[in-house]
């Protein structure tokens, strides 16, 4: 979901030293692709235009909360929850 | 983010309910609400048989889940659609799911039962993959129940698909299906109640359920349903809960709140006056719609094109 490029807040500003990127692990699709880094779980999903209300968000096998900070190098899963197709079963 | 009741880390945060929780206060609170459905709607009781439609996704095997540890006494139904690699997967983590916790699974294939695989019945019948697909799901889960002595119907859906199956309906003014948007629906010319244990619960609860109880689900979304219109209505309806959560809750038990006043209840229909022919399925004519189906799927002059490809490799898998 789209949303203004407002920048980083002062929250979500990258410390010196940290990684340009973090892997990535797309559940559905099962692809892996590397992003560049955020601090913030919330950063990052607004940054793939993600609702944070249709994804789980795993790392180091934890489900993370959109304020929660990721750890760098370790992979994190976005695993999409939404599914459905016909309204009869 | 703490959690609201005991201030441990929080695992999942629930903006509607201005509340988040850790995980062991996050399964009180989620095996509150199903309760509190089955409660309020009188869903079942623990003396009845439920049959438990079970496709290998995250919402249905948690149910399953849920209603053991609740000690209700459930029969799993799993009904192979014929979907390539789809049904494969799962068919396989609806298996391993049975196994590991020593519940009864009941297995059907469409393919055998109507004919062909859902492309298939999709094709010769001119109708959306998905509506395809509940015509014969709604023929074979009603039989398994009763073939399996059950009362009684669950499925998995969850709020999200209510919420937007009743947008979807309101859009259109369907008043056919609006009047029996009701997650408890009683027996009823023929069909056995059914049943929506998970409608005060979220897609995204249930998925933390799941994960949070190791339970290995299918993740992929169903090939067949890319382009389903519900996916659709469940956008529009995360927009609007995004600007103002609690939006979707509100909006589908706001309805159920009025529904009686805009549909009132009806007496318990008489059953259909015809037993199929074939089948003898309670029906409205000589001929049930899922035999008709059947026929038009399995009749020379309609074979779906892709029939004779597939046959040989469902064969193969199974």
């Amino acid at each position: 979901m789209s949303q203004p490029d407002i920048g980083p807040t002062e929250d979500e500003k990258l410390p010196s030293g940290s990684p340009e990127t973090i892997p990535v692990y797309n559940a559905q699709t099962g692809i892996r692709f590397q992003h560049p880094y955020r601090r913030k779980v919330s950063a990052l999903l607004r940054d793939m235009e993600i609702d944070p209300e249709t994804v789980l968000v795993i790392q180091c096998n934890t489900l993370l909360t959109p304020d929660e900070s990721l750890t760098p190098q370790e992979e994190v899963e976005i695993r999409p929850v939404i599914s459905g197709g016909g309204f009869a079963s | 983010m703490k959690c609201r009741v005991c201030r441990a880390r929080a695992v999942i945060d629930l903006p509607r309910h201005n509340a988040a929780f850790c995980p062991p206060c996050f399964d009180s609170y989620l095996m509150d609400q199903v309760w509190k459905a089955i409660d309020e709607f009188q869903m079942f009781t623990k003396t009845e048989r439920i049959l438990l439609a079970v496709s290998g996704g995250k919402d249905s095997l948690a149910l399953w889940d849920i209603l053991d540890r609740l000690g209700y006494q459930t029969i799993g139904y799993h009904l192979d659609l014929g979907i390539g690699e789809y049904s494969v997967d799962s068919l396989e983590k609806t298996r391993q799911f049975a196994q590991k916790k020593n519940l009864t699974l009941h297995i059907e294939e469409i393919t055998r039962e109507a004919g062909g695989s859902v492309a298939d019945i999709s094709e010769v019948t001119n109708r959306p993959p998905c509506s395809a697909c509940g015509v014969s799901k709604r023929h074979l889960f009603n039989r398994a129940a009763k073939t399996h002595g059950c009362q009684v119907v669950a499925t998995g859906h969850n709020l999200d698909d209510e919420a937007s199956r009743l947008l979807g309906n309101i859009l259109h003014w369907q008043d056919g299906y609006l009047e029996k948007q009701n997650p408890a629906l009683p027996d009823d010319g023929g069909l056995v109640r059914k049943v929506k244990p998970l409608n005060r619960l979220t897609e995204k609860e249930m998925a933390a359920y799941s994960f949070l109880n190791g339970i290995d689900y299918v993740v992929h979304e169903c090939p067949m349903s890319v382009n389903a219109k519900q996916l659709f209505y469940k956008k529009i309806m995360n927009l609007l809960e995004k600007e103002s959560p609690g939006t979707k809750q509100a909006f589908y038990f706001g309805f159920l709140d009025r529904r009686n006043r805009f549909y009132p209840e009806k007496e318990p229909g008489e059953a259909p006056p015809f037993n199929c022919q074939l089948c003898e399925a309670p029906s409205y004519s000589e001929i049930c719609s899922f035999c008709r189906l059947r026929i038009k799927v399995t009749s020379p002059q309609e074979k779906p094109s892709r029939t004779k490809k597939k046959s040989s490799s469902s064969s193969s898998r199974v």
